[in-house]
């Protein structure tokens, strides 16, 4: 019992002291508390600076991951802008050639032609017009469509004509690479293919753009003949080489031609 | 001498803490635990005498005035005591209990004395961030630090 009401009136005594000592410090040195804790503080400001220094360590780190995931998203940004350039830079050769092609075609349309029929034997490619020598269409007249070269008229009746499309086997066209130099010979290759001879140091690989070159000056120049599908390997020594190429034009689903005026 | 060195160990790993935690976390109150671990050796007299002691120099330390902490302190210690006769220290859930309880006064004491310096009590929105965030962390890490003291001071003598 004794020991309880002693160690209540500690407790009372220290609390006592306690609030005597925050009062006196209040009222009397209030400066007192700073400057002891300046005293102090460089005892154990060390650790705290540690434990600063080890908080920048681990937001270093997470910065570090947070930094090579951002520097993964940019560089999958930066290889999708990469390739939409790539793919804009293509479409502004192709919108150029084509503003090219339109810029020297347009001047010597003669007429819009609808295609009427197709050589049926299957051996020749050839289409048959529903206009002819009436609307001024004259042999030897180039036939083109928006996506690229059909071919020359070769027969003219007064209401039809007939059109020897470069897959003809009779047909050859002058031909350049669109990216590149070289110039080579297209031949009609039956049912759908082109062959064509480039010299053996052209540079060419499949996907290439072949257009027309006014070798014999049937066609006008620039007009898209056909995509390069394989280039033929040719032996040593060889002064040309072959390629596949794949018509511009989809000559079964030619609804119009437009046919220019002869050079 | 082993009380001493516990001491000093503690307020460098209460800097290091704070340090090492952002500023909008309340670190745990460590010398209240060693506060509490010494005077589960001693006996009540000397524990509050300790109390007081501790809690003068944490006040010191933090340039705040004398009191602050001793009354917090000594509050809590006071309870620690009553408390054990209660629960048992040496179990988690009779620690638990102990621990919560003292924390508890220690900030009735804080509370007392902020009302005896400004003649208004805490804000709860003073109180509230502080208290709980202190509170967690220092129930968290009390399982951990106790038995480093242990392990510094021995076995409890004090029944």
């Amino acid at each position: 019992m004794a020991e309880r009401v002693l160690r209540r009136l500690l407790l009372l005594g220290l609390m006592v002291l306690a609030l005597v000592l925050s009062s006196l410090t209040r009222s009397y040195t209030p400066t007192l508390p700073g400057e002891l804790a300046a005293r102090i503080a460089p005892l154990f400001g060390w650790s705290y600076r540690v434990g600063q220094n080890l908080r920048g360590a681990i937001a270093t780190v997470f910065d570090r991951r947070d930094l090579r995931a951002e520097n993964r998203a940019l560089r999958e940004r930066a290889g999708r802008l990469e390739e939409e350039n790539l793919r804009l830079r293509v479409q502004v050769r192709q919108l150029a050639a084509a503003l090219k092609v339109q810029a020297e075609q347009a001047p010597q349309v003669v007429a819009v032609a609808p295609v009427v029929g197709e050589d049926p034997s299957g051996l020749y490619r050839r289409l048959f017009l529903g206009v002819g020598s009436n609307q001024g269409l004259r042999v030897g007249m180039p036939v083109t469509s928006t996506d690229g070269l059909v071919g020359v008229i070769t027969e003219v009746t007064p209401g039809g004509a007939v059109v020897r499309t470069i897959l003809d086997p009779e047909s050859r066209v002058g031909v350049r690479l669109m990216d590149g130099p070289g110039r080579g010979i297209a031949y009609g290759q039956p049912p759908g293919k082109l062959r064509v001879e480039f010299a053996a140091e052209a540079k060419v690989k499949p996907g290439d753009w072949v257009l027309s070159g006014a070798l014999q000056g049937l066609f006008p120049a620039g007009i898209r003949v056909g995509q390069v599908e394989a280039v033929i390997p040719h032996p040593p020594g060889a002064l040309r080489q072959e390629l596949v190429v794949k018509p511009a034009v989809s000559l079964s689903l030619l609804e119009e031609v437009v046919v220019l005026r002869s050079l | 001498m082993r009380p001493i060195l516990l001491l000093v160990l503690t307020f460098c790993l209460q800097s290091l803490i704070s340090g090492l935690l952002p500023g909008w976390v309340s670190p745990p109150d460590l010398p209240f635990l060693v506060t509490l671990a010494v005077a589960s050796t001693v006996s009540p007299y000397a524990g509050l005498l300790l109390a007081f002691a501790v809690g003068l120099l944490m006040d010191l330390s933090a340039a705040g005035y004398p009191g602050l902490n001793v009354m917090g302190y000594l509050l809590g210690t006071y309870v620690f005591y009553r408390l054990l006769r209660a629960f048992h220290w040496d179990e988690p859930l009779g620690q638990f209990a102990v621990l919560a309880g003292s924390l508890l006064t220690k900030w009735l004491g804080y509370s007392l004395m902020v009302y005896w310096l400004r003649g208004e009590p805490f804000g709860l929105a003073t109180l509230a961030p502080v208290f709980v965030s202190e509170g967690i962390l220092t129930l968290l890490v009390a399982p951990l630090f106790l038995r480093l003291a242990r392990g510094i001071l021995g076995n409890p003598r004090y029944e």
